[in-house]
């Protein structure tokens, strides 16, 4: 075994594992749950597309059921999974060393610093995420069931929900370009969906941890 | 699993973040007007403050045909044409409009007949305690408790900033209750009938609630 796992790290094609079953799903039951959501909320809140799709009753509907999800979902799933996966991610994002903390002043003049598991972009968006999506849920409840709450608590919380939309539509751009478009971090991808990363890539983009799987 | 030299940034941004939600829900009214201002978003995306909400498709207005019918339990009961209706003595009042989804805009003046002058004129029987409102989109209604609707400024109101009602405002006459979410404020409105009690409109029977006091009693 040792030798095959040698052989594997070496070659030019060979793999590291990078996400987890748990942290898979929770990441695709919450962005999907965000897609609707997102979409049923401008079906609700925007106006003409409000007048283009009508039936505001099961739009408002399928938009609570998303928000639940998207908000409890992910909460589930990793309690029932592997929830220690999940508390590490969170701890990493939490804590950044001295790179992490020279990581933004060095990406506006295009430069890279040696990143861990996350580098810091990842982990202020996992922070942004975790934030935003506990103040949906709040806001989005309060919002429901307005008839337990007073009127400027009400009005506070759809002031707040539109806003942490208007935030997380830019943070989310940011990540789909980072997933989907940038050449250089795109391959990330296929660590969530395969749960699988090319070593050569993860050794660019992710050295620190790299050298922490394999110390 | 942090190193010494480690610094919780990232607990710090979770934490900042949520200082400022918890601060927009608990006194961002403070900083919009005392809570009568449209709010910036509806600003942004230029909705003049409303956003136009519909159940069914907006009815077209034919100030030929048009009738608004009261009845049912009165002893007189009416149907009131477009012009009629006008005709009827009016008042103009500024009040603020709310919407249950978070947003409202100031500084509308209204103008319409008092929903109490109506009551007077139909002479309801003794045991009508509620009017039932539908609208000719032929999917809304909504009810008030005839204490409700003798409060002054409950409004069969047919001009908005001076100008004719838009179409998509409830064209040719809404109800309007200053006091009460919008949702009570029935568009296009063409029926009003008193009835024994009130009875759960559109929205009311799909989970909101059928007091619509913003501030309740």
């Amino acid at each position: 075994m040792a030798t095959t796992s040698t052989l594997t790290s070496t070659s030019a094609d060979a793999v590291v594992p990078r996400f987890k079953a748990t942290e898979r799903a929770v990441h695709w039951v919450h962005g999907g749950a965000f897609v609707v959501a997102l979409l049923t909320g401008l079906a609700l809140f925007y106006a003409p597309a409000e007048e283009l799709i009508g039936h505001r009753f099961i739009v408002r509907v399928v938009h609570i059921t998303a928000g639940l999800i998207f908000a409890i979902a992910p909460v589930l799933i990793a309690r029932c999974g592997d929830w220690r996966a999940i508390k590490r991610d969170f701890q990493l994002a939490q804590w950044w060393d001295e790179d992490d903390r020279r990581f933004f002043s060095k990406w506006l003049s295009g430069e890279d610093v040696p990143s861990g598991r996350f580098n810091a972009g990842q982990k202020a968006n996992m922070m942004f995420t975790l934030a935003a999506t506990a103040f949906f849920l709040v806001s989005g409840t309060i919002m429901w069931q307005y008839f337990h709450f007073d009127a400027n608590l009400v009005k506070n919380a759809g002031f707040l929900h539109d806003s942490l939309t208007f935030a997380i539509l830019v943070v989310w751009l940011g990540h789909l370009w980072y997933a989907l478009g940038n050449p250089r971090t795109r391959h990330s991808m296929r660590g969530m969906l395969t749960g699988q990363v090319k070593r050569s890539w993860a050794a660019e983009q992710h050295p620190k941890w790299l050298e922490e799987i394999e110390g | 699993m942090a190193l010494p030299e480690d610094k919780p940034i990232g607990r710090r941004l979770f934490l900042s973040l949520s200082a400022l939600g918890a601060g927009t829900l608990l006194f961002g009214h403070a900083f919009s007007g005392g809570g009568d201002d449209a709010g910036l978003f509806s600003d942004l995306i230029g909705q003049g403050g409303f956003q136009i909400y519909t159940v069914a498709p907006i009815p077209k207005f034919d100030p030929a045909n048009w009738k608004l019918t009261i009845g049912g339990r009165v002893g007189n009961q009416i149907e009131l044409t477009y012009d009629q209706l006008l005709a009827l003595p009016s008042t103009v009042q500024q009040t603020v409009f709310h919407c249950v989804t978070g947003w409202s805009v100031a500084n509308l003046t209204w103008e319409g007949v008092s929903l109490k002058s109506i009551v007077d004129m139909v002479q309801p029987h003794a045991d009508a305690q509620a009017l039932l409102f539908s609208s000719s989109d032929g999917a809304y209604t909504d009810s008030l408790t005839l204490d409700q609707a003798s409060v002054p400024d409950v409004l069969l109101a047919y001009n908005m900033n001076g100008k004719p009602l838009p179409l998509d405002q409830g064209m040719p006459v809404r109800l309007l209750v200053p006091e009460m979410y919008g949702y009570k404020s029935i568009k296009w409105l063409n029926n009003i009938e008193f009835a024994l009690k009130p009875v759960p409109g559109y929205w009311e029977v799909r989970g909101y609630d059928v007091d619509a006091y913003i501030n309740k009693r």
